[in-house]
């Protein structure tokens, strides 16, 4: 009878309607990462307030999917991601979700992706307020950065290199001409623009966090066998006074992009657990740290006396255990 | 050279970090760091009211607007004497009366000085005699922080705090125009490994904690102290408990012997104890839960309340009082891999909950969207509430932008709000669940939620036939009555049900920079029955025979000596328009008089852009329908509150945009409402012509048609048109 087989098909609509998005998005890679290893070094504390929590920032997995003309790219952590609310964050009132249009707020993830896979052959340098350093061996053509305010975030960016490039022309040493300077400064966005991308197809499902890098960002979908740095951090969302860098909870020369710093003891307003007089301290709260190495050595192995940054391993999918 | 291979952001980065090697303690000593903020608002409104620089305010004499110019510096102070020592400071100027046009806020009229007493200082007239209008400068916090090292304590704070710490249900993060106004002294700490705990007295602020909205007249001793345990024995599992006691002490005016210092007793006291856990064993299925139990007691002796009327106003129930609330949520992420997850959630807050210092905005401790800002505060007929002249809409016409925050506390704090704040709704007495599912579908997100509300507030004569119904331990507020409130959780008689269903959806067309489309759709179906039993009807069956005939006023007791005819009194005879004789109103004579039974359904469509780094703008159009049956003329709402049954449309077009700067950010939120109100007040009564002196007062046509109720006020049976312009624009930069 036909009105008894309407659910059915109903149902069977719904369900291949559901199914859909599962199927045409083949899986590139998985990482995984120990669950339990947000703390930096081993010592970092969450901050003494109720934004944050132990697991928020806890990152269990990245996986790489085909999708489209490009990459969709998930992360997986310990809880669900919070997702901003109509609150105030600041004294004239300014509203979270106006700000954080994306689904989150509380997090970064920092990806730089050696493609070459030569060693030496690109950027070792880790976006401002990171305070590590990648590889060589796994220096990087191309960095994904996941931020809050993806398109705050990359005009800040652009600034900050505009301030450096001036300040090194300013340098006593500096043989930079004005020709030159002139030449660099315009150089700059086209340089982020190309080789630094922020998402901003960003989708946040419980503790899941997803988002699409174009395949003519990255020349194609990604590659298990490239190298991948992927480090996480705590979201600065409003990138206000450089309070932090002031009171020198954090170098003072060095810029900070949407970072919350590390800090010996335990505050409300930054993470914790810090070594005393350590300006170069990576305020990384998880990072993938590839097979027989542990995050905590990495992230702990600096000496800002000898001007020797924590220096990140990437981590190549192709080469690590399969896991059953 | 440095600059080669046109590869220069990572150079240039590679050397600032090459560079970054000062110490960090550099900044230790007495180095004083000043930095600032300065912010700039507009409004304009076609309201022309200009009483301060917010739109919204149900305090008496401070003062709303929609139109004026208005400038706040915000001065942040901070020092590190030492590496354990951390000092910051506020000092601020307020927006409050200071307009522009006040031209420093010189002159101005000194009510100090008037004779009889003038009118409240509003809008700034009252210029250098009024701190609100000579653009004063306030200490708004001072905070003293301390790392001393000891192994108990980690952190200790003195002075200000937004109390971000503990949680909404207990003591919850203070508003951001608050911000640093509580005082407390808090120690923070581990005693183990993984388990931690927050102790703290706070100050109890005197302005709104407590009976009444105060503390009494002994106030500096006045004070809450709550301890939090944190514990986190595993990634899989964590426990929080939590206990707080607020103290409201008096001076025992019994205690004549001062040779051995003063006795008090307490005007107010508060306790409540509460666990909250997570289990989290798998990125499949995250659980939380809390169970809260609280308990408060005013002494009348000390001035409080020890009941209420049919309008009380006080964020605390009166008495001894006691009630739990319960809290559980499970989130299925993407369970069966296809990008489905489901958030549930059940909640059972009790009538009788208090917990005086739980966050009164600017949190959300449930689920649901709940209900919308666009119909509070404005009366259905643009009025702020009431049926008498006078007393027209402050917010304005449009309401508040979005849908309602869920606060667990009758003591709600919409004041000193812009239009496009979100506003905050009591969840006192709610219980039931939430369904929320989202999902991807293509380029699709979804979101829905299904939610069925009952309450713990459902009953007859207050819960307590045994009392008179003008005679309640529970304040009313503004009432039930209307599409909806924000800060009554009681009624004198309630047999509620709410569904909620909302489909949301979210696109990213794929033009140039890419188009965000975003879509809503929101059904509310709610009815209550309010008095659902003969028993509690005014008067005895027959009472009003109808045809010209008077009222017999033969009231029926529901207990004995009470009776709602104290509050349902039955209508004289009057010759109406056209010369029809009747009742004024009809006569509360049957149970369903009181009814309510709304359909309401809300659908918004929008469009958002990025132009720019620095530029992004949305436009929004959102209309709401409403068809609401909320009494007839028997019920009247309460006597005191414009009725809203018939139907209403709503229609809001949003344009917003934001741009920054470096360290500015400008803001621009223009709204365009309109919309009509289309009275259904039922049979039963003769319409009348209303006075010239009230269509003055109402602003209704001369001649219209309505009916003056119990007290006189005045429901207008016009369909009612509305059009309201308002926009504001700010800027913000730090320096």
């Amino acid at each position: 009878m036909h009105s008894s087989r309407t659910p059915v098909l109903a149902f069977t609509l719904a369900a291949a309607l559901l199914a859909a998005p599962a199927f045409g998005r083949s899986e590139i890679f998985t990482l995984n990462d120990p669950r339990g290893d947000d703390h930096g070094d081993g010592n970092y504390v969450y901050p003494l307030n109720d934004e944050l929590n132990e697991g928020d920032l806890d990152l269990l997995s990245l996986t790489a999917r085909r999708e489209g003309a490009g990459t969709q790219f998930e992360l997986t952590f310990a809880r669900p991601v919070k997702t901003p609310g109509r609150v105030a964050i600041d004294y004239s009132g300014t509203q979270l979700d106006t700000v954080a249009r994306f689904g989150f707020y509380t997090l970064n993830v920092d990806l730089y992706i050696d493609m070459d896979r030569a060693p030496g052959s690109g950027g070792t340098s880790m976006l401002p307020g990171r305070l590590a350093e990648i590889d060589p061996a796994s220096a990087w053509e191309r960095a994904v950065v996941l931020t809050p305010r993806p398109h705050e975030a990359r005009g800040e960016l652009k600034r900050m290199l505009a301030r450096q490039l001036r300040q090194d022309a300013r340098d006593e040493d500096s043989d930079l001409g004005q020709a030159q300077l002139e030449a660099l400064q315009k150089q700059i966005p086209g340089d982020v623009e190309s080789r630094i991308f922020f998402p901003t197809q960003v989708r946040v499902r419980g503790s899941k966090i997803s988002f699409f890098v174009p395949d003519s960002f990255l020349g194609g979908p990604a590659k298990d066998t490239w190298s991948y740095v992927v480090a996480v951090s705590a979201a600065d969302l409003l990138q206000s006074f450089d309070v932090n860098r002031a009171l020198g909870r954090q170098s003072e020369d060095e810029e900070a992009l949407m970072i919350l710093p590390v800090s010996p003891g335990k505050w409300q307003d930054r993470i914790g657990g810090g070594r005393e007089g350590a300006p170069l301290q990576p305020p990384l709260m998880d990072i993938i740290a590839p097979e027989g190495r542990k995050q905590e050595t990495i992230l702990g192995d600096f000496d800002s006396r000898a001007r020797r940054p924590a220096v990140l391993p990437g981590v190549v999918p192709a080469e690590q255990p399969k896991k059953k | 050279m440095r600059f080669q291979r046109g590869f220069a952001f990572i150079l240039l980065a590679t050397a600032a970090l090459a560079s970054s090697v000062t110490p960090a303690h550099a900044a230790d000593g007495q180095t004083l760091l000043i930095t600032g903020e300065g912010y700039i608002k507009w409004l304009w409104g076609n309201q022309r009211t200009d009483g301060s620089l917010y739109n919204f305010t149900t305090i008496p004499n401070e003062g709303y607007g929609d139109n004026g110019q208005g400038t706040e510096i915000n001065l942040l102070l901070a020092s590190r004497p030492s590496r354990n020592t951390e000092v910051t400071g506020r000092i601020q100027s307020r927006f409050s009366q200071n307009q522009w046009t006040n031209f420093g806020g010189f002159g101005g009229r000194n009510p100090a000085f008037e004779e009889p007493p003038g009118a409240p200082c509003v809008g700034g007239d009252c210029g250098e005699f009024d701190p609100r209008s000579n653009e004063y400068i306030k200490m708004r916090g001072l905070t003293a922080r301390y790392t001393p090292g000891w192994k108990l304590v980690d952190a200790i704070t003195v002075g200000s705090t937004d109390l971000g710490m503990f949680d909404p249900w207990t003591i919850g993060k203070i508003r951001y125009i608050d911000r640093d106004n509580a005082k407390a002294v808090l120690l923070q700490g581990s005693l183990a490994n993984n388990f931690g705990y927050d102790l703290i007295r706070v100050s109890l602020p005197r302005l709104w904690a407590g009976p009444d909205f105060n503390t009494g007249s002994y106030t500096a001793a006045d004070g809450a102290y709550g301890l939090q345990l944190r514990a986190t024995p595993s990634p899989l599992f964590d426990f929080v408990g939590v206990v707080e006691t607020v103290s409201d002490l008096e001076v025992d005016t019994l205690d004549f012997d001062y040779d051995d210092g003063r006795d008090v007793e307490a005007r107010f006291s508060n306790d409540v104890y509460g666990v909250r856990f997570g289990i989290h064993p798998s990125t499949l299925i995250d659980i939380r839960g809390m169970a809260y139990f609280s308990q408060a007691e005013s002494d009348p002796r000390f001035g409080v309340p020890s009941s209420f009327g049919l309008s009380g106003f006080s964020p605390v129930p009166a008495g001894e009082i006691d009630d739990e609330a319960f809290k559980a949520n499970v989130d299925l992420n993407d369970p069966f891999g296809v990008g489905l997850s489901f958030n549930l959630e059940y909640f059972d807050i009790g009538a009788q909950y208090i917990s005086i210092l739980a966050a009164r905005r600017e949190a959300d401790v449930l689920l649901t969207e709940g209900s919308d800002g666009a119909f509070v505060f404005p009366g259905p007929d643009n009025s702020a509430f009431g049926v008498f002249g006078g007393n027209p809409t402050r917010i304005g016409y449009g309401g508040f932008q979005g849908n309602a925050q869920q606060v667990a506390t009758i003591n709600v704090d919409n004041e000193f709000t812009d239009f496009d704040e979100a506003m905050a709704e009591s969840v006192i007495g709610w219980k039931g669940f939430t369904i929320a599912p989202n999902w991807s579908l293509g380029g699709f997100d979804l979101s829905a939620e299904y939610s069925f509300i009952d309450y713990n507030t459902n009953w007859q004569a207050w819960g307590d036939p045994s009392r008179g119904i003008e005679s309640s331990i529970y304040p009313n507020f503004e009432s039930d009555a209307g599409v909806n409130s924000y800060r009554n959780a009681y009624a004198p008689f309630q047999e509620k049900e709410t569904t909620i269903m909302v489909l949301r959806g979210k696109y990213v067309l794929d033009v140039a920079k890419g188009v965000d489309l975003f879509g809503k759709v929101k059904l509310i179906d709610e009815q209550d029955d309010r008095l659902d039993d003969p028993r509690f009807l005014p008067y005895q069956a027959g009472d009003c025979p109808g045809g010209g005939a008077a009222c017999s006023n033969n009231a029926r007791d529901y207990s004995p000596g009470n009776s709602t005819a104290a509050i349902y009194g039955n209508p004289p005879v009057i010759t109406g328009a056209g010369g029809v004789v009747g009742y004024q109103w009809a006569p509360f004579d049957d149970i369903s008089d009181d009814d309510r039974d709304m359909d309401y359904r809300m659908i918004q469509l929008g469009g958002g852009y990025q132009f720019t780094d620095n530029l992004y703008s949305s436009l929004t159009f959102e209309r709401y329908d409403v068809d609401l049956l909320d009494g007839n003329t028997a019920f009247q709402a309460y006597r005191l509150h414009s009725m809203s049954s018939g139907e209403h449309t709503k229609n809001k077009v949003i344009l917003f945009a934001r741009y920054t700067l470096g360290g500015s950010e400008f803001g621009f939120n223009y709204e365009y409402n309109f919309g009509e109100f289309d009275p259904d007040f039922g049979g039963g009564f003769v319409p009348q012509v209303i006075s010239d002196d009230t269509a003055r007062s109402l602003g209704l046509p001369f001649g219209s048609l309505g009916f003056a109720g119990r007290f006189g006020g005045w429901n207008s049976l016009e369909t009612r048109e509305f059009r309201q312009n308002r926009l504001k624009a700010f800027l913000k930069f730090r320096f």
